[in-house]
């Protein structure tokens, strides 16, 4: 089977996904990039070429790069979606969010509801979230919590190019607004991902590992590093678990709590702000759903509470490093103590 | 320096990339004859055992027990007793590996390929190996592909062409089934599949739902051979949880439950077989053909019996829970039945070299 990149499953999603339904539309800031220039039409495809060649085969009607403004991009977006358009709007870096939060959180979220069940909100907001890549504390950050806080968004974090393709496919075909969240980490990691569409449920985890020891639940790019993590810790015969839910919301509660009953040890690994985040939740969900499993304190292993720091050197010590997963997972099992 | 000479990682059917060294049946020191068992390799699909091709001894183990290795990678030095521990030293040192797929299916030693054909709207895979004047058609079964026969016609084709068809809804063939997707529509579209190839008439065996197919092909007399392994035949038992259980399941756990019916040793199904069946369940228009398939399975096995309408062989696994071995009486006169032991309901990948041995007895006898 062909090795693709993520940058190369997503591009493939959405160029099905136009193919099979002439509703579906990408719009965003150079999305097709080159619009009144003398230059090259599909010169940019995204800030990092994800939507590469689409205006090419698909037109500019339907692939619309837009002005530098989010606002604009999201409200556009959520009144195309309410009128059976399914449009999938690009937030370039998720740190933009601010300007645009309302279009967001209170228009595209609620319509289902202020309408009484009657209206449809198709929209699929793709943004890159993450750090790693020396961008500073404005580019850098990974929001998904924010978005996991509200009702009526679903929120899809693809840690690999094979979800990424089927969890993006899933996201243009459901009737909610979908937030859909890219790793920069991630664009160039390959994977074994199909020439023909296919797609992966919400809400449901991948056993990326499995073993009896220790459950490890990691989203996004942490998953990669956990599952490094796990390798080395299977060479000292130390068994982990490691779940990735891959959508925050819906979670896959069930196999979080069914696999917390079995190893009776978690550790969440999040690349958000620890506060009031994902490893805070899953912690919470553990203790008052499966405490009498648990037979050591749950770890959590997160960035501090700080800005994304630039130096290279601090922005790694922020990171939820392969050294501090192993740590902690050694913790829970009452091997030693984790370096802080 | 001595005669010494490489085994390798073998490259069994084209999806297989690399393989684990599930245990080594033979120890450093061991004389080996050509056929021996040498080693268990754990694949993609399930165990499978690597034989000798040649008579020796076994002078050096490379790869350790439980390591994987890409297909070509050096797994053992053989030679005659008595080298020396520097000619083998040396030997493994300048070993350079030959690679394996690198220009994909063209490169491919064994002339392997997949092809695709277009047939009454439909385009359909399969994949080929082997050359000869007798061409063996293969038919796997529900929710099956053409890699279930990668063991059978690693075997088969250093004798025979052989190609191994994905039908519609499965493997890498279009996931819309011909007609109504009843067994008539399915036998039609594989009579056009010979014609357009123009392969016939070709030894025909099939697998389970690809063995009703067969079947159903044969009786139009067109095949030279018919081989049957654990065929869904009219008025046969058919375990029918299984076919709602496999289109139902989700996740890896449940679906390796499922899939472990399958089989007589509860062990050998792969966690990449468990994560490939999950992945071939969300490709588009799969979940819509299983679901049509399976109904038609299921009114297969309710109809009056009927024994295959020409002269058969019939392989089952002695350990079959799907379809549970018959009688030879419920197959009539024109059947030889034949039981594998240690064999469930997959013995083309359970005991594929015993199967092969099976299936080219009744192509020399038809001819």
């Amino acid at each position: 089977m062909p090795r693709k990149t993520y940058r190369q499953a997503i591009n493939e999603a959405l160029d099905s996904e136009m193919a099979r339904d002439e509703n579906v539309i990408v719009i965003g800031e150079d999305v097709a990039g080159g619009a009144g220039g003398s230059g090259e039409d599909d010169a940019y495809g995204g800030v990092l070429g994800v939507t590469k060649g689409l205006v090419g085969k698909y037109g500019r009607a339907r692939v619309i790069d837009t002005p530098i403004t989010e606002s604009a991009i999201m409200g556009a977006a959520a009144g195309a979606a309410s009128t059976g358009l399914r449009p999938v709007a690009e937030l370039m870096f998720v740190d933009f969010l601010g300007v645009c939060f309302d279009q967001i959180f209170n228009q595209a979220a609620k319509f289902r509801y202020m309408f009484g069940g009657k209206a449809k909100t198709p929209l699929v907001i793709r943004s890159m979230i993450g750090a790693g890549m020396s961008a500073a504390a404005q580019h850098s950050q990974a929001l998904h919590p924010i978005f996991t806080h509200i009702p009526g968004l679903k929120v899809v974090m693809p840690s690999n190019a094979y979800d990424a393709k089927g969890l993006l496919i899933q996201a243009i075909r459901d009737d909610d607004p979908v937030i859909f969240l890219e790793h920069k980490a991630l664009y160039e990691t390959q994977e074994e991902v199909p020439d023909e569409p296919y797609t992966i449920p919400f809400g449901e985890a991948e056993f990326v590992t499995e073993g009896d020891d220790v459950t490890v639940v990691a989203f996004s790019a942490m998953v990669q590093r956990c599952k490094a993590a796990a390798d080395e810790l299977d060479k000292h015969g130390i068994e982990v678990e490691l779940i990735d839910p891959r959508t925050t919301s819906p979670l896959d509660e069930e196999a979080i709590l069914e696999s917390v009953e079995r190893t009776g040890r978690l550790v969440v690994v999040d690349e958000g702000s620890p506060r009031c985040g994902m490893a805070a939740d899953i912690a919470a969900l553990v203790a008052s759903k499966g405490f009498a499993h648990l037979k050591a304190p749950v770890a959590l292993v997160t960035p501090p509470h700080t800005p994304v720091p630039f130096a290279p050197n601090l922005e790694a010590a922020y990171l939820p490093s392969i050294e501090r997963i192993t740590a902690a997972v050694r913790a829970t099992l009452g091997e030693a103590v984790p370096a802080e | 320096m001595a005669d010494l000479s490489a085994l390798t990682m073998p490259k069994w059917g084209l999806s297989m990339e690399e393989g684990t060294l599930a245990s080594w049946r033979l120890a450093e020191g061991d004389p080996v004859e050509k056929g021996a068992e040498i080693a268990d390799i754990e694949t993609s699909k399930l165990l499978n055992t690597l034989e000798a091709k040649q008579s020796g001894t076994l002078l050096r183990l490379v790869a350790v027990e439980g390591e994987t290795l890409p297909c070509g990678a050096l797994i053992a030095v053989m030679g005659e007793d008595g080298a020396k521990a520097e000619d083998i030293e040396a030997f493994i040192n300048s070993f350079q590996p030959i690679e394996p797929g690198a220009e994909e299916a063209s490169a491919d030693p064994a002339g392997r390929a997949y092809r695709n054909a277009v047939v009454d709207g439909l385009t359909l895979r399969f994949a080929e190996a082997g050359a000869g004047t007798e061409t063996v058609l293969l038919l796997h079964g529900y929710g099956g592909d053409s890699d279930n026969w990668m063991f059978v016609t690693e075997d088969l084709a250093s004798d025979y062409r052989t190609i191994a068809l994905d039908l519609p809804g499965h493997g890498g063939s279009d996931k819309t089934l011909p007609g109504s997707g009843s067994l008539e529509d399915m036998a039609a579209l594989v009579l056009s599949f010979i014609e357009a190839e123009e392969i016939g008439p070709v030894h025909l065996v099939g697998h389970s739902f690809g063995g009703a197919v067969a079947e159903r092909v044969a009786a139009t007399g067109t095949a030279r051979s018919l081989t049957l392994i654990a065929p869904l035949l009219p008025g046969l038992a058919l375990d029918r949880t299984y076919i709602a259980d496999f289109a139902a399941a989700k996740r890896k756990r449940e679906l390796r439950d499922v899939l472990t019916r399958l089989v007589a040793d509860p062990d050998a199904v792969s966690r990449d077989m468990v994560e490939d069946v999950l992945r071939y369940k969300r490709l588009d228009g799969v979940a819509a053909a299983l679901e049509r398939l399976g109904a038609v399975a299921a009114e297969i096995a309710q109809e009056t019996p009927r024994p295959p309408a020409t002269r058969a062989l019939a392989v089952w696994g002695e350990a079959d829970r799907i379809i549970p071995p018959p009688g030879a009486e419920a197959l009539g006169e024109q059947t030889d039945l034949r039981i594998i032991a240690g064999a469930g309901h997959l013995p083309h990948l359970e005991a594929a070299r015993e199967l092969a041995r099976l299936i080219r007895g009744n192509i020399v006898g038809a001819q």
